[in-house]
């Protein structure tokens, strides 16, 4: 039954979906009493954590679901950063309504990007990036988001919540988007999304209309970032170019997903926890070699484990029953990815 | 205007020289090198480095420089990209990107990060003027080095040997293989004349404008562009679009200077919606 959780292809109806759910409320319990144990620093180390695996989960449907690897993802969250910032600082806006304007802006522009679902594969992807880097751009020249020029200095956004409050706050966030990625994963759309990574032109050839599904996807993956990225503002109370558009929240997202297990509901949330762990350690003990061993482990993830931990975890469950005595002998080597 | 011209195109044929690697290379393996720019900037720093510590004279530094990098692409397709080309291609992206990372982090680590900037001696005169335009003799020169080594590699993928089981690859791999052609050597010979040439065009680049480890990523999206331009799988394309995008990157920091980079990915994103197959790219292809 465990098994159903790590599984890449689409769902068996009412009873996965309860089981499904019923993990995450799990999960959702385990993390509630946290600030009760630890101390301040752990805590934002946890909101981090979450905040990865929210981002993550939102790449997911693109990037794992849709099978379009966006390279300029991170302007979505750098762009509710922004909302979230002018919202709270200029407009005097509470965070729930500048958490939903965040959303709603990168939704809508995600939108306005549709043309670029005219390219495919690396095509798409540097499409993407380029997104992203005129967006940096913008965002450092226009004086109306203060870009960092000499005499401005970004957005100073003063802490609405504790630090506690603000742990309670992405914990839910993070809850519902895996809620609806999981409601998502096993709807119509999910199914779509599914057909039209395996084979786009049988896909289309089928009746799935695979251009709104794509949109469907990029818009969902934007809006949450948005979301996730105008309640980051007050936490991180500085709001620039350089500290919410860096890239590394984009690369974050993909390694994150890749690591875990493209694809998988389960896979993004795995793969956040376990780099967040790795990235702590190295952080901690080898300061100067940080980004020499992220990129390594980068590099022995893609290169020995291209399936993630979650193809790990199913072509270990997979290998147990072939040592039963009364099985019948492989032929050949059996191909164990779908 | 006719300086902003005549300059952009003396420093295209540098940016064609080190996008001709990365249009082989997605041409012939079909992978997108995002390791590429360092292969680039890995030229430049080992050029400096050999002209400046070992006190080289700076062509036999220059190809020095070439050849090692050139080793170094071979390394890293034999050791890492060999093992996953042919999964998805989101995976080789990832990986190559990892790849930059980590060399871009040890070049750090020994070179430092600061930005270098290689003085060459040479006893020409200083230059020479086109209209009201002077024109410094060794910008000029190192232009025709460029267009000199570009010859040089079309007639080594169009006259030779090694040259005809590249075009092979590229058009029809298993056909390739079935007649004898080894793939996996063909792929690593590949990479080293992607990394040799980019090589080159960082060693000739440092002569003119500082180059530092952190650079590597722009040159990857440089050559990414060039090759957009002009369109994949045509040398000619690349050519002119290295000298297309020379003109078009000195006139916007010239003309434009604090959205400089915005103009040139609003170009590129202009050119992926409408024309994905470049200026010369022969529409086969171009959207693996």
């Amino acid at each position: 039954m465990i098994r159903s959780l790590f599984d890449r292809s689409g769902g068996h109806g009412a009873a996965r979906l309860r089981f499904q759910f019923a993990w995450l409320a799990a999960f959702a319990l385990v993390l509630v009493p946290l600030p009760f144990i630890l101390n301040d620093y752990w805590i934002r180390v946890a909101v981090f954590v979450l905040i990865n695996i929210g981002l993550a989960s939102s790449w997911n449907i693109i990037g794992g679901f849709a099978g379009y690897a966006s390279f300029g993802h991170g302007v979505f969250f750098g762009l509710g950063a922004f909302v979230g910032a002018i919202g709270i600082v200029r407009y005097g806006l509470p965070l729930p309504v500048v958490m939903i304007g965040g959303g709603l802006v990168t939704g809508v522009l995600a939108l306005i990007f549709t043309p670029i679902f005219k390219q495919r594969g690396l095509y798409f992807a540097l499409s993407s990036l380029a997104v992203l880097l005129i967006f940096d751009n913008i965002l450092q020249r226009w004086s109306f988001t203060r870009g960092l020029r000499q005499y401005d200095v970004g957005w100073s956004v003063q802490p609405s919540l504790s630090l506690d409050g603000f742990y309670y706050t992405f914990l839910g966030l993070i809850v519902v988007l895996i809620g609806t990625v999981i409601l998502l994963a096993g709807s119509r759309v999910g199914y779509a999304l599914h057909a039209l990574r395996r084979d786009e032109v049988l896909a289309s050839s089928l009746g799935i209309r695979v251009l709104k599904y794509k949109v469907i996807a990029f818009v969902f993956s934007a809006a949450w970032p948005g979301v996730l990225g105008a309640a980051f503002a007050p936490f991180i109370s500085f709001v620039s170019v350089q500290s919410v558009l860096d890239m590394k929240f984009t690369l974050n997202m993909i390694l994150a997903t890749l690591f875990g297990g493209a694809g998988t509901v389960i896979g993004p949330v795995v793969g956040a926890i376990a780099l967040s762990v790795i990235d702590q350690l190295t952080w901690g003990n080898f300061l100067e070699y940080h980004r020499l061993i992220f990129g390594a482990l980068i590099v022995a993830i893609t290169t020995f484990a291209p399936g993630g931990l979650v193809s790990l975890f199913l072509s270990l469950t997979r290998r147990a029953p072939k040592a039963r005595p009364d099985a019948a002998p492989p032929i050949g080597k059996v191909k164990v990815s779908s | 205007m006719e300086d902003v011209i005549i300059y952009g195109l003396l420093r295209g044929g540098i940016y064609a020289l080190a996008a001709f690697g990365f249009s082989l290379v997605l041409g012939v393996i079909g992978i997108v090198n995002f390791a590429h720019g360092v292969f680039v900037v890995f030229g430049g720093l080992l050029t400096h480095y050999l002209a400046t510590k070992l006190g080289l004279p700076y062509v036999p530094a220059l190809i020095l420089a070439a050849v090692a990098t050139g080793l170094l692409a071979g390394l890293i397709q034999r050791l890492f990209i060999a093992r996953t080309f042919t999964s998805e291609p989101l995976m080789v992206l990832v990986q190559t990107f990892g790849i930059a990372t980590v060399v871009t982090e040890l070049g750090i680590h020994y070179w430092g990060s600061q930005e270098r900037v290689l003085r060459v001696e040479t006893g020409l005169p200083p230059g020479f003027f086109i209209g009201n335009t002077f024109v410094p003799s060794f910008d000029f020169v190192l232009f025709l080095l460029s267009l000199i080594s570009a010859g040089v590699l079309y007639l080594l993928i169009q006259k030779t040997r090694f040259g005809r089981a590249v075009r092979a690859c590229r058009d029809e791999r298993q056909s390739a293989q079935l007649n004898g052609i080894n793939l996996s050597r063909t792929f690593e010979q590949t990479m080293f004349v992607s990394g040799a040439w980019s090589g080159l065009a960082g060693g000739m680049f440092i002569a003119l404008s500082p180059l530092a480890p952190y650079m590597d990523f722009d040159w990857t999206i440089n050559s990414f562009l060039v090759m957009v331009i002009g369109g994949l799988g045509s040398m000619v394309g690349v050519l002119v679009g290295g000298l297309i995008f020379g003109v078009l990157a000195f006139a916007s920091s010239f003309y434009v200077p604090t959205v400089a980079p915005s103009v040139t990915f609003s170009l590129l994103l202009l050119f992926l919606l409408f024309r994905p197959q470049g200026l010369f790219g022969t529409g086969q292809g171009t959207r693996k």
